[in-house]
């Protein structure tokens, strides 16, 4: 860790989960390292870490962590509206974090890899095939020089 | 200021798509060419991020097209606050083609005779078939995959390599048109798929908005700029233009630029070139202040910076059943849809739209679509539309409208203090009537395809790629800022060469265009030279 300390670091993590939860094979977003990969961002951008400490200070002052998961849930919708700002961002780094991961994107179906340097095997598909209904038509381009 | 550097015959400021095939052709006829570019080369081994695991955060980040968010050292700001859509660029050697999709449709020829044909705007003082020869020359120096044939558009020569394979994604999509008998094509592209001109086929990786590593996408630090070089064309990178000086004659005499080291540099030529978009060269001409140019330079139209025309797109997407594979493959689907393109009475607009396929998103941008919730549902939301979506990028031939504008910005800079630009822009009337049809006929042809459900945004807000109309070409120099030959009316060595000489701007991507355009005046320059 190298900016929440380990008291927001835990409360995060109940959230995160409760955003991006288990399902099946996908692994839900504390164990995926998303914890460490908020942290990690957060500690680039002292507007964005900010926001946080902020945003889990309240969600602590509000007693988050001793409540019922769906008194959470409610406490996170009421969130959501009320400081957009932090919520946003909270979104958008729980799932930049989780859908970076490789272990993710292998329970997805893919191989793990980023893009390059294998790239993918495309399936050729029998579309060019359907081109001769096309052709049948005839110019549809519109000539300047005979109008 | 260190006027240490000598003059050169053409001076040429932007590195980017009209700015390497110009800066190209002058060499290869052994003119004296100087470049000023104000990013850096980049290294496609080492500099693009699609080969990490976060990949698709640096979209975010520093690969953001939009150079607000982006925000690098060698970009400059753009107040966008009163336009609907932001103004994307990327500045580097190659300029935008770093970052695009490698689209290259052609304008048609109706595109170049809207006055004539349908009486709106003006008609371009140049034809589609004066461009020809450029357009071909252009194909084979950058490279196009595509396939001859396509009824759209007047018969072309070979393409470089076959079209971009379209995959599950086509097969369905190209079913839906058929079924309705409308037109598609697989569109012109500037992607290698297989090798040619030393660089490698694409492998289908995806991204090409993050840069291309293996070369297999046509940017011009790739294309024309190795061959420039070798000629002896020279590049200065990290060159930021503030202004252009004139001589006692009202000739333009030099460019003065901050280098890398942020010192202020002088350098003269003969014949000095802007190649630096549809905003960059407005922001240069109206930042270059003279007693005999008042109002910018070479400006006595005061049309310098108006008639801005972006293509507005609207955003059409459906979902389908199956598993479409849809993150395989360059992430435009390459295939364009003429059947709306050219003016019908019937419709309530004037001109015509197309559409540009795309594939499905990967992981991250599927699940930052919006369309994604937090909570119980989360992954269920996300399955329904991973490797199942299509989208339509309705693409409209804006119109130009004096009131949408590049200005410069009073109370905003770069970080040398250089006056940035503002953009104000209004969508017309005839432009949203036209993109409402077109999100009309687009759900039809998802329907068609079989979509269980079509979604659509009336107006992408980050969608402004294409830059045209701020400089615009014409023969009186009361209503235009060049000629045929991109040369300015008012000062006969300064020329212009992007896209900010586009009288109208068609409904396709303008790079093609735009690249044998710089071709075509680039031998008029080389016919004035000898």
């Amino acid at each position: 860790m190298k900016t929440l300390s380990e008291s927001n670091s835990n409360i995060l993590a109940v959230i995160i989960d409760l955003l991006i939860p288990e399902d099946g094979d996908l692994p839900p977003a504390s164990k995926v390292n998303v914890v460490e990969h908020i942290d990690n961002t957060i500690s680039h951008s002292p507007s964005l870490m900010r926001l946080f400490v902020e945003g889990l200070r309240d969600m602590t002052n509000k007693g988050f962590i001793a409540l019922k998961e769906s008194e959470q849930v409610n406490l996170l919708k009421e969130l959501e509206s009320a400081n957009k700002p932090f919520f946003t961002e909270l979104i958008r780094h729980t799932y930049n974090g989780y859908y970076t991961n490789p272990l993710v994107i292998k329970a997805l179906g893919m191989n793990g890899d980023p893009p390059q340097p294998y790239g993918h095997e495309l399936e050729k598909g029998e579309n060019f095939k359907f081109l001769e209904e096309v052709k049948v038509r005839g110019q549809i381009w519109r000539n300047p020089n005979i109008e | 200021m260190d006027n240490k550097n000598n003059k050169v015959d053409v001076l040429v400021i932007g590195a980017g798509a009209s700015g390497a095939a110009f800066s190209w052709k002058l060499a290869k006829s052994g003119i004296g060419v100087m470049c000023l570019e104000q990013g850096n080369w980049i290294n496609p081994l080492t500099d693009y991020s699609t080969s990490d695991s976060d990949w698709e955060i640096h979209r975010q980040t520093d690969f953001n097209p939009n150079p607000n968010f982006r925000a690098l050292d060698v970009d400059y700001p753009i107040n966008d606050t009163e336009s609907p859509i932001a103004p994307l660029m990327y500045n580097a050697v190659g300029g935008s083609t770093i970052h695009w999709s490698a689209h290259f449709p052609r304008l048609k020829p109706s595109d170049f005779k809207v006055k004539t044909l349908d009486n709106v705007a003006a008609d371009w003082p140049i034809s589609y078939f004066e461009l020809e020869k450029y357009f071909d020359l252009n194909d084979k120096m950058m490279g196009v995959a595509g396939l001859v044939g396509d009824p759209a558009y007047p018969p072309k020569a070979p393409r470089q390599t076959p079209p971009v394979g379209l995959g599950k994604l086509g097969d369905k999509i190209t079913y839906g048109f058929n079924k309705l008998g409308w037109h598609w094509w697989p569109s012109d592209s500037a992607i290698n798929t297989g090798e040619y001109d030393g660089r490698p086929a694409c492998n289908n990786c995806g991204p090409c908005d993050l840069g291309c590593s293996i070369k297999a996408k046509s940017s011009t630090d790739v294309t024309y700029w190795p061959k420039a070089l070798k000629l002896g064309a020279q590049l200065v990178t990290n060159a930021r233009v503030r202004e252009i000086t004139l001589d006692r004659e009202g000739k333009a005499k030099s460019a003065i630029y901050y280098d890398s080291d942020g010192n202020l540099q002088e350098q003269y030529a003969s014949t000095i070139v802007l190649a630096a978009n549809g905003v960059g060269t407005p922001r240069v001409l109206l930042n270059s202040i003279s007693a005999k140019f008042p109002e910018g330079l070479a400006n006595s139209s005061g049309l310098i910076g108006k008639n801005l025309m972006f293509h507005p797109y609207s955003m059409v997407t459906g979902i389908f059943e199956e598993d479409l594979e849809g993150h395989k493959g360059p992430t435009p689907l390459n295939i364009m849809s003429s059947e709306f393109y050219e003016t019908d009475n019937s419709r309530d607009f004037v001109r015509g739209y197309a559409y540009q396929v795309a594939r499905s998103s990967a992981p991250l941008a599927t699940a930052i679509s919006g369309h994604v919730p937090w909570g119980k549902k989360h992954h269920a939301a996300f399955k329904k539309r991973f490797n199942r979506t299509v989208t339509f990028a309705v693409i409209g031939e804006d119109l130009p409208e004096e009131h949408n504008k590049v200005s410069i910005d009073p109370h905003l800079s770069d970080s040398y203090g250089i006056p940035a630009p503002k953009i104000e822009y209004r969508l017309s009337d005839n432009s949203r009537k036209m993109l409402d049809h077109g999100v009309k006929t687009a759900t039809q042809v998802m329907k068609a395809a079989g979509a269980m459900e079509v979604a659509h945004d009336p107006l992408k807000r980050e969608a402004g790629w294409h830059l045209m109309g701020t400089t615009k070409m014409g023969t009186d120099p009361n209503n235009s800022v060049v000629n045929k030959y991109g040369q300015t009316h008012d000062v006969d060595n300064l020329y212009v060469i992007d896209g900010s000489i586009f009288v109208t701007a068609g409904a396709v991507n303008p790079t093609s265009t735009i690249q044998a355009l710089a071709l075509w005046i680039a031998d008029f320059v080389i016919s004035k030279s000898k």
